[in-house]
């Protein structure tokens, strides 16, 4: 009965269908399944097996918007047993697009990916100052910095950022990601920063990888 | 070199074209006349007009766009910052040192209530299109000036009024309102290019999507077929009917697995061919033969790197099944900043070299946007 409850959810997620997610939620917690459970193995899995298949360019933009929004609709649901249960999120991200740099919709892909893999994400938004990065992640605790940019412009501020972590004196405790059209994994080398990776997808599964 | 019409026709329909055309598509990105005078660049230089690019001049019959549209309203404007309200309605900033195209932070349309308020903008309208204009059209066309109409992109005007997010959304939340815009869109199209189509054969049909990123289409082939061949198929039927030969698609990013969708849609152009993302125009041409043609596909990031590499790109990209025609070859977008003025010219020689076009030094003077 749990099983099948779980995968309904995963299901469900992955195709988008939000009104089903808020009548299965609370179903399965009636049904007495733990709320992380719930979490893990429905919404998360779900969200998963949509960033494969995006990776894969089997599914694209529209399909993980639908699909996220069905996932936020059943954490709201969560979010009040989970806190009684103590769940907490696997990690914190900072999250942003750099200074000069206004492109956000893979950035935004990128926060809702990582969402989907219990990351906490904290948006920073777009135009982000290195020192905005660096203030938030110090008052979040974050363990990961990503930074976005879309422009040979704009790129240059990644450098910035992690130079600036180090002088802040936090760059042991962060790894840094970044990601972006004109991002390479010679321009990762190139800055010194962490992770680099092509698409949303695995993006987040890297920024998992290096909670597990 | 200036072009007509007529050899850009034959050229982008394999048509035994005379040379291969070398052009500069866009020109510099933002910053880069700074960087190339202080290297010793001349005015000719900045102006693009040194290295004797090849172009042809065009002339944009119709107007297809939103019209009657509420003027816009700045609420800020410095040297570095433009803060306004435009003629969506949307609020839109800019910050000017790294952008020309300012950027929406709000949409006018949510729900099919919001879209009904603005949707006279896009009916049609005796002022779209004149007697006058289309005979205009016509000498032009005589004196070898391309004409092209263009139709506003399926995915694109929806994302410019509903924002990007709101418009994936809404393909499966909202598919009415959808299908509304783009049909209401459509009328208008059929209409113009009826009318058009009647007096004058059109060069080229164009459509402007800019729908892609790094790895991938924001919609896949699915929604492609569903929502927007249809829409594409409604104007193209018209002017290829009346003897038009070209649909050209401007859209950055990965586009591969669109391209199919794509061309049941009736494109036979796509540019720019973005190798960063992904775009391959050699594999492209060996997939897809002559089929499709392209504009662009040389990797605007390697004329920052090496000698050698920038030769590498201009020896694949140039090979001999790229030369007997179907391409516009140049930069897949602006000359990106941190090109040294020098790489730029070796680029340019280089590929005159290949291509057995003339040392640009013993050519007149010429450029122009190939933006279309
Ligand atoms: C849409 C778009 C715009 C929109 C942006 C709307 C918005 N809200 O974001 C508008 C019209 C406003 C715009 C403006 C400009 N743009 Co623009 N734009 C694009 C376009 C077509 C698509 C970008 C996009 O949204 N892709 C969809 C998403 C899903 O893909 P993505 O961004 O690649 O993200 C994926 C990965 O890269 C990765 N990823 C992204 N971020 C991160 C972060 C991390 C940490 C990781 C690990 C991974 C990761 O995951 C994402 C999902 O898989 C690109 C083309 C391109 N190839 O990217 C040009 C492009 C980025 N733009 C370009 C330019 C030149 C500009 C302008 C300067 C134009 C102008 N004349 O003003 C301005 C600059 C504005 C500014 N200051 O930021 C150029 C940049 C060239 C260069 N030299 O760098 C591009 C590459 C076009 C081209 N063919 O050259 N643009």
């Amino acid at each position: 009965m749990a099983n099948e409850i779980l995968t309904e959810i995963s299901e469900k997620i992955q195709k988008g269908k939000t009104k089903d997610i808020k009548a299965l939620v609370p179903k399965a917690l009636e049904a007495g399944i733990p709320a992380a459970e719930i979490l893990n193995e429905g919404l998360l899995d779900g969200m998963n097996i949509i960033g494969i298949k995006f990776k894969n360019n089997e599914v694209f933009v529209p399909e993980v918007l639908i699909a996220a929004r069905a996932m936020k609709a059943g954490t709201d649901i969560l979010k009040p047993y989970l806190v009684s249960d103590q769940v907490s999120a696997k990690g914190k991200v900072v999250l942003g697009t750099v200074r000069g740099d206004f492109h956000d919709i893979g950035k935004n892909l990128v926060k809702m990916m990582m969402e989907g893999h219990g990351l906490e994400v904290i948006d920073l938004g777009v135009d982000v100052e290195p020192a905005a990065f660096v203030k938030a992640a110090k008052e979040n605790g974050a363990d990961v910095i990503a930074c976005s940019a879309l422009l040979t412009t704009t790129m240059a501020e990644m450098k910035n950022v992690v130079d600036l972590c180090k002088e802040e004196g936090i760059r042991d405790q962060v790894k840094i990601m970044i990601g972006g059209a004109p991002i390479t994994e010679a321009y990762k080398l190139e800055v010194g920063a962490d992770v680099y990776t092509s698409d949303a997808a695995s993006a987040a599964e890297a920024a998992a990888a290096l909670f597990a | 070199m200036k072009w007509t019409n007529k050899q850009y026709v034959d050229l982008m329909t394999y048509n035994h074209p005379e040379r291969p055309m070398f052009s500069e598509l866009f020109g510099p990105i933002i910053g880069l006349a700074d960087e190339w005078r202080s290297q010793g660049a001349t005015d000719d230089m900045l102006a693009m007009k040194a290295f004797a690019f090849d172009y042809v001049p065009y002339y944009n019959l119709g107007n297809l766009d939103a019209i009657h549209r509420p003027k816009e309203i700045v609420l800020e404007n410095t040297d570095v910052r433009y803060v306004g309200i435009d003629h969506f309605g949307r609020k839109v900033r800019m910050d000017k040192r790294t952008s020309t195209i300012p950027l929406p932070e709000t949409f006018p349309v949510e729900t099919m209530d919001d879209w009904i308020k603005i949707k006279h903008m896009f009916a049609y309208d005796p002022c779209r299109i004149s007697e006058d204009e289309i005979t205009k059209a016509k000498l032009l066309q005589d004196q070898g000036v391309l004409i092209k109409s263009e139709i506003l992109g399926g995915f694109d005007i929806l994302r410019e009024l509903m924002g990007e997010e709101n418009c994936c959304i809404a393909f499966y939340e909202d598919p009415e309102l959808v299908e509304d815009i783009l049909h209401t869109i459509s009328e208008t199209n059929i209409k113009v290019l009826s009318q058009i189509s009647e007096k004058i054969t059109i060069d080229q049909l164009s459509v402007h999507e800019d729908m892609a990123g790094k790895t991938a289409p924001m919609i896949g082939p699915n929604l492609v077929s569903e929502f927007i061949v249809p829409y594409y198929l409604q104007s193209w039927e018209i002017v290829k009917n009346a003897g038009t030969k070209l649909f050209c698609q401007d859209s950055d990013g990965n586009m591969n697995p669109v391209i199919d969708a794509f061309i049941q849609g009736g494109i036979n152009i796509f540019y720019p061919c973005e190798p960063a993302g992904g775009m391959d125009i050699v594999a492209l041409r060996k997939k897809y033969g002559h089929r499709i043609a392209f504009r662009g596909g040389i990797d605007k990031h390697i004329i920052r790197r090496t000698k050698e590499e920038i030769k590498r790109e201009l020896l694949y990209k140039m090979q001999p099944c790229m030369t007997e025609g179907g391409i516009v070859f140049g930069l897949d977008h602006r000359i990106p900043n941190g090109t040294s003025l020098e790489n730029y010219i070796y680029y340019i020689r280089t590929a005159r070299e290949i291509l057995g076009l003339p040392p640009f030094e013993e050519c007149a003077p010429s450029w122009g946007r190939m933006a279309f």
